[in-house]
């Protein structure tokens, strides 16, 4: 850590941050609509960069290298396998649809759309509350992981509260003046810092084992288990079957990812993004597997949450003490870009479509208010990482699985104009609860069937909407009119 | 295509050969979207492709370090590329230019 390079390096990745804030305060208006969408004027590379760099979290680097180093090479196609086709495309499927509704009816956030096709106020409550409740823990529990890996990558120089001091803090510099717009240009600064360093460091930690096919032939002498998925127990078949309703589908309802589809300037931006997102997704999580699997036979022996160190135990041991500091870097870029943009859209849900419930906020205010919000839900996720209670570590543990099982009702609000608000409203809080009744124990593990909770509970929330629906009044025509006429036109 | 001359940025539109063009012309958008759903379809079964985890022992590695477990996503990426490509051309068409040129455009979120 004294290295006067690696120092270098980090000032002037925190002096690029600083100017980033400096220069997109300079630049941005005092309004709502650019405080939170960047004025919708996204193109192709900010809007790729946003939503990849948002994507992409401390579990990307540290957690899948870890699961690599324990599961193989199987790891790449479970974890993000499914994700590699069915993420651009639900970019396609909900995030082109509620493109045109946002850019047609000024709507900003997933309850605004949502609530806005049924006409329903019931619809955007729901929609806000659960969006929150598994928004925070996982911003919680984002932090959490990223504190941990950079105490860890610096060999607990840094302790873990002033490592998530640092994360947080450093996400504020230019979140806190630019807004969207700050956490977009950091997004595409650190996006393409991450991808570039991870692949030189894929590299060097190669050519330092003696080069791709040797380290290779090692795994095939002295682990071959690692090449064969039947012989790894968490890969078992229909746990792979039931991941595919984790992780992937649920990224389109994350609100930081969802916001940043709505910013898109046009239609053939959003196109671009979905053509070549899986390279992307595919380059960032290969790197990780082949770090973690390598890792299994240069570094053995590690044991449980052990693994999730082996990318920072592989830079120790066989590199530089610059490529530490630059893994750092990559730690700080993955992390913070993640938590800018949860933090921002969890300011913007609440001062968009929970303080207007109460009291008329105009545009001014609202940037005023949602600065203010920032700092707020910045302090409370700074002491509950602290604190780290057991319940909020929970509630992150099935969050990807409460996310996916809200997807039924977007696609169906978007697709299906016989889907009425009392059949969203019912998709939405049965299969919440079930998925909270399954996680938590209190339903024995049978009534799954085998499968991972979110499974069952995405079918539920498939039959309770449509069965719901077709009990309950047909929408009116003026109001499949303002969705569907709008869609007709389009999709001819 | 000439470039427009408003402020807005150009974007090179996903490119689908003439012939397909003329193919999904004649089809109806209902017609285009079953393709759709076939094309997810296809990509959910490649993915879930547990008959061919024999494979990951018996295959050589591709390029000398990468065995079929890991090769068999670097394939799936382009085949998820190529799916897209499709898609985009079979139903994810352009908004007409006057679709926002309504009364309703003057947005909620300004006056909210």
């Amino acid at each position: 850590m004294t290295n006067v390079l690696g120092i270098g390096l980090l000032l002037s990745y925190l002096f690029i941050l600083i100017a980033i804030g400096v220069y997109g305060a300079k630049v941005s208006l005092k309004t709502r609509e650019d405080y939170f969408l960047a004025g919708r004027g996204l193109g192709s590379i900010a809007v790729f960069m946003a939503l990849f760099a948002s994507n992409i979290t401390a579990f990307t680097i540290i957690g899948h290298a870890g699961f690599s180093y324990e599961t193989g090479y199987g790891a790449y196609g479970y974890v993000i396998g499914w994700s590699i086709f069915i993420t651009p495309f639900t970019y396609y499927l909900v995030g082109y649809r509620s493109w045109l509704l946002g850019k047609k009816y000024g709507f900003a956030t997933q309850p605004q759309v949502f609530g806005g096709i049924f006409n329903s106020k019931l619809i955007s409550l729901l929609m806000l509350v659960l969006l929150l409740y598994y928004t925070l823990p996982y911003l919680v529990v984002s932090i959490i992981g990223g504190s941990l890996a950079f105490s860890t990558v610096t060999e607990g120089l840094v302790p873990y509260w002033v490592s998530a001091m640092i994360l947080i803090g450093f996400s504020l510099i230019y979140t806190l003046p630019a807004g969207f717009r700050g956490t977009v240009w950091t997004d595409i600064f650190q996006g393409t810092l991450f991808l570039v360093v991870a692949a030189f460091l894929l590299s060097a930690v190669g050519r330092a084992l003696g080069g791709f096919s040797e380290i290779t032939s090692d795994i095939v002498q002295n682990n071959p288990a690692m090449l064969e998925r039947s012989l790894a127990v968490e890969l078992a078949p229909i746990n792979w079957f039931s991941y595919s309703f984790v992780n992937s589908i649920a990224v389109v309802v994350f609100p930081q990812i969802y916001t940043r589809i709505l910013a898109a300037r046009s239609s053939s931006n959003l196109r671009q993004v979905s053509l070549y997102y899986p390279i992307a997704l595919a380059v960032i999580f290969g790197i990780s597997t082949l770090l973690g699997v390598w890792g299994s036979v240069a570094v053995p022996g590690l044991t449980g949450k052990e693994t999730d160190n082996i990318v920072p135990l592989l830079i120790h041991q066989f590199l530089t003490p610059t490529w530490m500091v630059l893994g750092l870097v990559v730690v700080l870029a993955v992390v913070k870009s993640s938590i800018d943009s949860q933090l921002l859209s969890v300011a913007h849900l609440v001062t968009d479509d929970l303080l207007p419930r109460f009291k008329r906020i105009n545009s001014q205010q609202a940037v005023f208010l949602g600065r203010i919000l920032l700092v707020v839900f910045a302090a409370i996720a700074y002491f509950i990482a602290l604190m780290r209670p057991a319940a909020i570590l929970s509630i992150a543990g099935f969050a990807f699985s409460g996310f996916s099982v809200i997807l039924p009702v977007m696609i169906g609000s978007l697709y299906w104009p016989r889907a009425t608000s009392q059949g969203a409203c019912a998709a939405l809080v049965l299969p919440a609860i079930m998925l909270h009744l399954w996680y938590l124990g209190i339903l024995p593990p049978w009534t799954t069937f085998g499968f991972m909770p979110v499974f069952p509970s995405f079918v539920l929330a498939v039959i309770t909407l449509v069965v719901v629906s077709y009990f309950t009044p047909v929408p009116s025509p003026e109001q499949r009119e303002k969705t569907f006429g709008l869609f007709e036109r389009v999709f001819k | 295509m000439a470039k427009p001359s408003n402020k807005q940025e150009y974007v090179e539109p996903v490119s689908t050969g003439l012939l397909f063009q003329e193919a999904i012309s004649v089809m109806s958008f209902k017609v285009r979207l079953a393709l759709v759903i076939l094309i997810v379809l296809v990509m959910f079964i490649l993915h879930n492709s547990f008959w061919l985890w024999d494979l990951d022992s018996r295959l050589p590695l591709l390029f000398g370090f990468m065995p079929f477990a890991y090769s068999y996503y670097i394939g799936y990426t382009i085949l998820a590329v190529l799916a897209m490509r499709l898609i985009i051309g079979l139903a994810w068409p352009d908004p007409p230019e006057d679709l926002f040129e309504q009364p309703e455009q003057k947005k909620q979120v300004e006056t909210r």
